[in-house]
């Protein structure tokens, strides 16, 4: 895989997170799952700007950015607060998979970028109720 | 352009994520010590990147440099590893907390230490800060404020008497630890090798993240 490759297939991995945020946050009540509804709503903000910065990214490689597609299937049902923290949850671990393989993609700032995203995304799935693991983002070791 | 809706996401889910490099552990290893062959090489870390990212990284003619990278990393690991321990031995109740840490680190260095020959063990040991590609230096665990004593006695004595303080000092080595380990995917010339590395130091702020937010009083009090 070529670093343009690496950043388009994550640029494509971060249109699904910001759709699927978008769809989970609309769903979580801010009332009653106020905590969730928070963590969703920074982690939406957070992967529509990382969206952004990895479009400038490609185009600096002087190719077209991937588009979104139109919709994204949802991970679960995605009704009950559970089932909602745990598609949050499994979005952030397929976004930290994505970012993993970037890592091993590309170098320099990219590399950096990525590292970056990478530990980001590993915390951030703790507050979906997420475990530690040896090794995030790499599901083979 | 003309999109249409799909069944399901474009990011694979881990267990199928980017097949063209999926590796087991030996893979991995075996990917770090014949980076001679250049088999895997490619990232370089380089101020021209657009222009080298295609091509293969040079071959070091004497000594891999990735293997330098692991045993540096491998050193770290191993005094997380002894500060685990002895904030263990000190406080025997913080050892439920930090038993799921010590097993990842110890995941860590076994990957790491097969990846350094014998010979080249010691040289990690020797660690001074590493250069980054900035020409800055790196802040390894050598930069903790947590002293080094020689002994296990001294090294005992110095983990501080409150459980919350010594949590607190194993947080910021967990901490030093991401920043360092990043630091070394950054180098590393592998990119499979990069790839782990960046997910240990994923790995060690996860685990970071988690101490800092235990409650040692309330847990630990009969």
């Amino acid at each position: 895989m070529t670093p343009q490759e690496a950043l388009q297939k994550t640029l494509a991995g971060e249109h699904a997170a910001v759709y699927l945020y978008g769809v989970i946050g609309g769903r979580v009540s801010s009332s009653s799952s106020a905590e969730l509804w928070q963590r969703v709503r920074d982690a939406y903000a957070l992967h529509r700007g990382r969206r952004d910065q990895l479009m400038a990214m490609v185009r600096a490689t002087e190719a077209e950015p991937v588009e979104a597609e139109v919709s994204y299937e949802l991970p679960n049902a995605a009704a009950t607060p559970a089932q909602l923290q745990r598609a949050a949850l499994t979005v952030e671990h397929r976004c930290a998979a994505v970012y993993a393989d970037l890592v091993g993609n590309t170098s320099g700032a990219n590399r950096q970028w990525a590292l970056d995203a990478l530990e980001d995304s590993a915390v951030r799935l703790l507050g979906f109720g997420g475990e530690p693991e040896a090794f995030p983002g790499i599901g083979e070791l | 352009m003309v999109r249409t809706p799909i069944e399901s996401a474009p990011v694979p889910p881990p267990s199928s994520a980017h097949p063209g490099t999926r590796l087991s552990r030996r893979a991995a290893l075996a990917a770090v010590v014949a980076l001679a062959g250049g088999a895997v090489v490619g990232c370089t870390p380089d101020r021209n990147q657009r222009r080298r990212e295609a091509e293969p990284a040079p071959v070091e003619p004497e000594g891999d440099p990735d293997v330098a990278v692991a045993a540096e990393a491998l050193t770290n690991q191993q005094q997380m590893l002894d500060l685990l321990a002895v904030t263990g031995e000190r406080h025997g109740r913080l050892a439920g907390l930090l038993a799921p840490v010590v097993a990842a680190h110890e995941a860590h260095a076994a990957l790491l230490a097969d990846a350094v020959p014998e010979d080249d063990s010691s040289a990690g040991s020797t660690t001074s800060p590493s250069p980054s590609p900035d020409g800055q230096s790196s802040p390894g665990p050598s930069t903790s404020p947590s002293p080094s004593p020689d002994s296990s006695e001294d090294r005992r004595t110095a983990v501080p008497d409150d459980p919350a303080g010594a949590l607190a000092r194993v947080v910021a080595a967990e901490r030093e630890l991401t920043t360092a380990t990043k630091r070394h995917a950054f180098r590393a010339q592998s990119g499979a090798f990069a790839r782990i590395l960046g997910s240990m130091a994923a790995g060690a702020a996860q685990h970071a993240n988690v101490l800092a937010s235990a409650q040692v009083g309330k847990e630990a009090s009969p």
